[in-house]
């Protein structure tokens, strides 16, 4: 019996020893690593605010330096996500010219997943003409992470021929990664807003159609509101309460009636009746007041909510609907009536 | 004899394999956490219009100390939107009149949520301005209790659970929502990890510099809270076996939480409790659940300097793990609640629930077979050799991960000094635990009534490291 023990303590000693080895060595290359790269970090934000300062002045060359690529590219993204415009389009340019997307289109063809989803997500923060086909091929990557940076990277080059099959792959990972996918479609919004509004006219996969709505809805792409308002008559009820949400938040005061023909229909549930109850306050019509009134007496909690708080929006009329209501038999009408003119 | 030790040496071998898979998960899990564009993502997460809002609930007793300082730091956090539901739960002291004053709030009627049972509402305040605060004055409680009300009266889909004396680094929240981004329908709960104050420096509600505690109860603590987030919670998630959700922190889906019925009222492991009951609601409906331990949102939270307020603790831990399998034993061995019902509650009942008791009564048989000569010197030294070594392999591992990943503790002397307590830890430190583990059982058994924690300074909530179970 004690030799297995002697063999388990020798076993337990060794791997402690080396796990306590590792710990030392990761921590000199970490420290060294650290050192490195705050220097690096340094001189390649000097270099990028003097590019963008002295308008092209002086080029933006490649890193040069060991390491210094993961760095470079830290900085380069940080000065992305605060630039807009020509700006934006000058430091993109220049990363052509210095090789840097030249070497994320390089790896993108790399065997080890990992180094071609970083390269992915980079060139969806710096999308470059040349690496449209690159990303095109990896639209069937094994890596679902690999496939939405492809397709995020593509929806930024704004090509309308690559609407298809950036959606294409929206379609095919949103039951997997809707997060992914949204951001996805938050790019493609942002330069073909309705291309969304045609691929949510079209019937496909709920859990794109929803992600659709809710982004046109977010971002109040107007274009959207023809096909939103089509969504209402749908029978998938978070569909049609996205839709209705998203109305609301565009504004149009030609969707009201539509709006209130939703918080009317008593087959609908709850909840897409509070979503109409809010987007009917936010566009301000006054001939929903009525119904508001009715919504408030409501058992359910957030029509109700919703309701009182929709009065609440629509001006002098809305305020003397909810003092009626003060005189209500219900005592939960009264509360959220008060909770409201309080 | 032989039959015991054949029988404590079997167990300690399936204890050693289970835990050294999950260590290997959560290193891929980690690694894998790590290697994502965490920068970039976080960025995308914290500017995007989809990013959902959260109400961040926190029940306050007692809290008169630390609570503004608290609120005004967690007003600081970077997120797009979001509000803070204080609970002030019967506090005997003025904590509500410290956040009123401090706040400018002024008392609004409003209608009680009817979602969950809580004791009943007193009053609600509102700030005059758009502060995004609210502050619900209620009867006692308790802590579950109170984040009952709390939840029922956030408004938004996600809740952050989060105790007064608890503190959030800044991107706590935009890096513990990213899970519900990647996948809003199965995901109902994420955690963070929870780090022990003690020793830092702390001012107005934020970590100015992360120190290691001086005292060495709490050294302690920073080991067992290491290798409980770094080992099992991150192997747990990876493969969605996870049971727990601090109480400290942690966020969920408020409509999952509602339908489950909310927290339970009458136990003391009402955090352990309401994961499982997630698991198994949503299964039992055919739903998918995936509950994630995000390993880089940090919260911190200070730990109990003295031996009884420690003791008190990990009693109350124990009870609650036990009293979560009682109440869900169904759950047990049974196929439809996957890696829940068929790996990680039967782990909790085999290593956490028995595992005080398999590992005392081994230490007393194997010292009482060497004083009576039935084992000679050599196999009980390697007895208690393996023991200690294979404590230190978890614990060295579990170091190891975090220094590879986020290397919180970068000093060559805290290095020392952890590592320094991960071996005297398994000198007496570990077997008192277990004994007080085992007292949570006879409380259990007897239903006692324990005492309540010390509280002192930066206000120490006990609930605040109800984290725990799962800690060896």
């Amino acid at each position: 019996m004690t030799d297995p023990l002697a063999a388990a303590v020798i076993c337990f000693a060794s791997a402690v020893g080396l796990l306590v080895v590792f710990i030392v060595a990761v921590r000199l290359r970490a420290r060294r690593r650290r050192r490195r790269e705050q220097a690096l970090r340094q001189l390649y934000e000097e270099a990028v605010a003097r590019f963008l300062v002295l308008e092209g002045e002086e080029p933006l060359r490649a890193p040069s330096e060991h390491g210094g690529a993961g760095v470079f590219r830290s900085v380069v993204h940080d000065a992305l996500l605060e630039l807009a415009g020509r700006e934006r389009d000058r430091l993109i340019q220049a990363l052509e010219q210095a090789g840097t997307v030249g070497a994320d289109i390089a790896d993108l063809a790399s065997r080890v997943r990992s180094t071609r989803r970083r390269a992915a997500d980079a060139l969806a923060v710096y999308p470059s003409e040349l690496a449209r086909e690159a990303l095109l091929r990896c639209l069937d990557d094994e890596d679902i992470q690999t496939r939405l940076a492809c397709a995020r990277a593509l929806a930024g080059l704004r090509a309308p021929e690559l609407v298809e099959p950036v959606l294409a792959v929206a379609e095919a990972s949103v039951d997997q990664s809707p997060g992914g996918v949204a951001e996805v479609l938050l790019t493609l919004a942002r330069f073909e807003p309705s291309a969304l509004a045609e691929r949510l006219g079209e019937s496909g996969s709920p859990a794109l159609r929803r992600l659709l709505a809710s982004v046109i809805g977010e971002l109040r792409l107007a274009e959207g509101s023809g096909v939103l308002r089509e969504v209402l008559a749908s029978d998938d009820e978070e569909l049609v309460a996205r839709a209705a949400r998203g109305l609301g938040q565009i504004g149009d005061a030609h969707d009201a009636p539509r709006l209130l023909a939703l918080l009317e229909d008593r087959l609908r549930s709850p909840f897409v009746r509070a979503a109409a109850a809010r987007s009917l306050g936010l566009i301000g019509d006054p001939s929903a007041i009525r119904a508001l009134e009715w919504a408030l007496r409501e058992e359910d909690w957030w029509l109700a909510v919703r309701a009182a708080r929709a009065l609440a929006e629509l001006g002098e009329l809305g305020r003397e609907a909810l003092e009626r209501a003060k005189l209500s038999e219900h005592a939960w009408v009264r509360s959220h009536v008060a909770a409201v003119l309080a | 004899m032989d039959v015991f030790v054949v029988f404590v040496f079997a167990y300690f071998l399936v204890f050693t394999v289970v835990h050294a898979v999950l260590l290997l998960l959560a290193a891929i899990e980690i690694n894998r956490y790590s290697g994502r564009l965490i920068g970039s993502s976080l960025r995308r997460t914290v500017r995007s219009p989809l990013a959902p809002p959260i109400s961040v609930v926190v029940p306050a007793y007692n809290e008169a100390v630390g609570i503004v300082d608290s609120i005004r730091a967690l007003l600081a956090l970077e997120y797009p939107t979001f509000e803070i539901v204080v609970v002030n739960d019967g506090s005997t002291d003025d904590t509500a009149a410290k956040v009123i004053e401090s706040f400018s709030l002024h008392q609004a009627p409003r209608p009680t949520p009817p979602f969950l049972p809580y004791r009943p509402v007193r009053s609600v305040w509102v700030p005059r301005d758009r502060l995004n605060l609210l502050l619900v004055d209620k009867e006692n409680g308790g802590k579950a209790d109170a984040l009952n009300a709390g939840i029922s009266f956030a408004s938004y889909p996600l809740v952050c659970v989060i105790d007064a004396d608890s503190v959030l680094e800044q991107d706590a929240l935009a890096k513990t929502v990213v899970p519900f981004l990647d996948d809003p329908v199965a995901t109902v709960a994420s955690g963070g990890i929870v780090r022990v104050a003690n020793g830092c420096r702390i001012d107005r509600g934020r970590v100015l510099e992360a120190r290691l505690p001086r005292s060495g109860l709490a050294m302690f603590q920073v080991v067992e809270y290491l290798r409980s987030f770094f080992s099992a919670r991150a192997g747990w998630s990876a493969v969605n076996g996870l049971l727990i959700v601090s109480g400290a922190f942690g966020l969920f889906r408020k409509d999952a939480v509602i339908a489950a019925g909310g927290y339970r009222t009458d136990i003391v492991g009402e955090d352990i409790e309401l994961i499982v009951r997630l698991h198994r609601y949503m299964r039992d409906r055919g739903r998918p659940c995936r509950v994630v331990y995000v390993p880089d949102p940090v919260c911190w939270t200070e730990g109990p300097e003295t031996l009884h307020a420690l003791r008190l603790q990990r009693r109350r831990w124990h009870r609650g793990g036990l009293e979560t399998l009682l109440l869900h034993w169904r759950m047990l061995g049974n196929p439809r609640y996957r890696v829940v019902g068929m790996l990680s509650l039967p782990a909790l009942l085999l290593f956490e629930a028995l595992g005080p008791l398999v590992e005392l009564v081994g230490y007393c048989v194997a010292i009482a077979s060497r004083l009576t000569g039935t084992i000679d010197t050599r196999f009980f030294l390697l007895f208690f050799a393996v023991a200690l070594l294979f404590g230190l392999f978890l614990t060295v591992g579990a170091i190891a991960l975090e220094d590879a990943s986020f290397g919180r503790h970068p000093g060559w002397d805290d290095l020392g000094r952890i590592l320094l307590f991960a071996v005297l830890e398994s000198l007496g430190y570990r077997q008192l635990v277990h004994l007080w583990r085992l007292e949570g059982v006879w409380q259990l058994i007897r239903k006692g009534e324990w005492g309540a924690m010390e509280r002192k300074g930066f206000s120490r909530s006990e609930a605040a490291l109800q984290s725990g179970v799962g800690l060896r």
